[in-house]
């Protein structure tokens, strides 16, 4: 523990009158109530004297994890704790635990532990609107997710309030993690808490505490992959998909797509099964790909062919099984079609050249003549490469959501307020 | 002239930052007088403030709108609930205003006090709102001071330690905040200020503060 001497903070020892114990004050005069932390009266000493017992708390029977005059650092800013309580919602064994934060130029601050998850808030000066389930705050808004009372159970160290063992708040919190809005209000206040997730790792490091409790479930606010920022990463994805439109539009429009090839051929039954020779044509521009299309006059029939690309010069094959069936009918009313009387295959990557293509052509002895023209088109656009990147793309971001949607389930678990319920 | 407070109990001399009527607590001895407009002083059964954090003394001076000001008095004022202090802030071109903190926020009242009708707040609770002048508040907090105590000067008309209900309000919808003093049921005074950062006030004393910036 780091109870090293503070700059600026002068601690007195003060003696309690009930139990004759000695106990440090570190707020002096700038608190309104001491606990003795053996007995629990509770003094006022905001005229620096202890002289007016003025309640009587339960105190701790554990260590605390942050103990009095443990000084630390949150979000960049030194404090001392000053104050401890846990509370309880009332009529309920759920119970958590608050510290007071103290710095003399930043002023008072309280972090709030809770199954192991640790929030730090500051009261608002400025007050938020609320309407049924919403709060909204310097343009921001918060969902409700828990509405309760919440009652003093032990206290120790000071406040700088009049500290009650009897009153209790009537609480409203509203989240939108990694912040939360908590509204407390007794009969005579009312104050509004801007708090934020801090990660236990931190309370650790920057109060050099051996062992933080730890968590339980989902935090109230707790946000998913902490390192990792939703909206940016929302944001991330949109602009990712962008790109990938830009990306496609460019390649879509770039793609020269020129027919270099065009045949007519009649499969009677005398050249069916056999090979056929094309006349020759030339690739241009580079290594790039090749649609080869088969189309037929297939008719409540299929035409298979066998098309190899050659290149004259190198000898080099490049082959494409090209299938084409067409069906349709009249059934039930309706009529249907399955099919298609044409099919091509791209081949990629094919070098510049002079070509020629052997066709071998199948088509079934019920068909007379078979008519079938073949086309080669130079450098096409080929969508479904364009889909197995965006598929990609989009993978760790659905696994990424859906993850994130089983965590915004378990936070909304012990709320009263979940827009998960309909979905049970 | 020079304005100046001859302390009766322990003759110290200290130079008048405020004119009277005023309370004045003697920096030597720590007795408080009131200073009627003929400078003559009284001895008062008063006793003088509690130190409060020592971001803000006697003494230490600041900027506010550009301005400098310095710290001339000290109004510490404990409620049921809480406690506030009030500093007495005199500027360059001579004005006055008030550097109020309460849970270690702060806050600055320049404009004189409205008049304000205690019927007004009647029957009124924390949560509700009420109008003052143009602008709507809600009430946030509601106590009865129980003690009051001064150091360096203040002027007179400003020391009430009768007790009386004090109702905290926030502007809705904007900056800015109300004290409605509740005297008695004929008497009620409302001020309104704003809230401001202890760091921006540029205050001399909080050099010796650097660790906790």
């Amino acid at each position: 523990m780091n109870l090293k001497p503070v700059p600026n903070i002068e601690p007195t020892t003060r003696t309690c009158f009930k139990c004759k114990s000695s106990f440090t004050s570190y707020l002096n005069s700038n608190a309104y109530s001491i606990v003795c932390p053996k007995c629990g009266t509770v003094y006022s000493i905001y005229n620096n004297v202890i002289d007016k017992s003025t309640d009587l708390v339960k105190t701790p029977r554990e260590g605390v994890d942050l103990p009095m005059g443990t000084s630390g650092t949150i979000k960049g800013i030194r404090y001392l704790v000053t104050g401890y309580m846990r509370k309880n919602e009332n009529g309920t064994n759920y119970h958590w635990d608050e510290y007071t934060l103290f710095n003399p130029v930043h002023g008072v601050a309280y972090l709030s532990q809770y199954d192991g998850h640790w929030m730090f808030l500051k009261e608002l000066t400025g007050l938020p609107s609320t309407e049924e389930k919403v709060a909204r705050f310097e343009g921001i808004q918060y969902d409700l997710y828990s509405r309760y009372r919440s009652k003093l159970k032990t206290a120790s160290g000071e406040f700088i309030y009049q500290l009650s063992s009897t009153e209790t708040a009537y609480v409203e919190e509203y989240i939108n993690p990694p912040e939360m809005l908590s509204k407390e209000r007794t009969a005579d206040n009312i104050t509004w808490y801007k708090g934020e997730y801090i990660q236990p790792e931190d309370i650790k490091s920057g109060f050099e505490v051996l062992t933080v409790p730890a968590r339980k479930g989902v935090g109230m606010i707790q946000p998913f992959m902490a390192k990792f920022n939703s909206d940016v990463f929302r944001q991330l994805v949109i602009l990712l998909i962008v790109f990938w439109g830009l990306s496609q539009l460019y390649f879509l429009q770039s793609a020269s797509e020129e027919i270099v090839f065009q045949q007519d051929f009649n499969i009677s039954d005398s050249t069916n099964k056999k090979e056929i020779f094309s006349k020759s044509f030339d690739l241009k521009h580079g290594l790039s790909n090749a649609e080869v299309k088969l189309n037929t006059n297939v008719s409540n029939n299929w035409m298979y062919c066998a098309v190899t690309l050659v290149n004259e010069k190198t000898g080099d094959l490049y082959n494409v099984d090209l299938e084409a069936e067409y069906y349709f009918g009249y059934e039930g009313g309706e009529s249907w079609t399955e099919g298609s009387n044409w099919v091509s295959k791209v081949v990629s990557s094919v070098p510049e050249g002079r070509y020629y293509l052997i066709i071998y052509s199948e088509k079934p002895t019920s068909m007379k003549n078979a008519y079938i023209t073949v086309s080669v088109t130079r450098d096409v656009y080929i969508f479904s490469n364009g889909l197995i990147v965006l598929i990609l793309l989009l993978a760790y971001p659905v696994f990424y959501f859906y993850r994130k949607n089983a965590f915004e389930k378990k936070r909304w678990y012990n709320s009263n307020y979940s827009p998960y319920d309909d979905e049970d | 002239m020079v304005n100046k407070f001859i302390c009766p109990q322990c003759s110290s001399q200290t130079a008048l930052s405020i004119a009277p009527p005023l309370m004045i607590c003697c920096s030597s001895c720590g007795k408080i007088f009131r200073v009627d407009a003929q400078k003559n002083a009284t001895e008062t059964a008063l006793q003088k403030s509690v130190q409060p954090v020592k971001t803000i003394t006697l003494g230490a001076t600041g900027v506010y709108n550009k301005e400098k000001f310095e710290i001339v008095g000290l109004l510490r004022r404990v409620s049921n609930n809480a406690i506030s202090n009030e500093w007495l802030m005199k500027f360059t071109s001579g004005r006055e205003a008030w550097l109020a903190e309460s849970g270690f926020h702060y806050f600055v009242f320049e404009s004189s006090p409205l008049s304000f009708s205690p019927a007004l707040i009647k029957g009124k609770k924390v949560g509700d709102p009420i109008t003052l002048g143009p602008d709507e508040y809600t009430i946030v907090d509601l106590a009865r001071q129980v003690d009051l105590r001064i150091d360096g000067q203040i002027p007179e008309d400003s020391y009430n330690d009768q007790p009386f209900y004090i109702y905290e309000t926030v502007r809705i919808k904007q900056d800015g905040f109300a004290s409605i003093c509740i005297y008695d049921k004929d008497n009620a005074e409302a001020f309104k200020g704003v809230a401001v950062r202890l760091a921006d006030l540029e205050m001399s004393t909080l050099s010796a503060f650097s660790n906790w910036m």
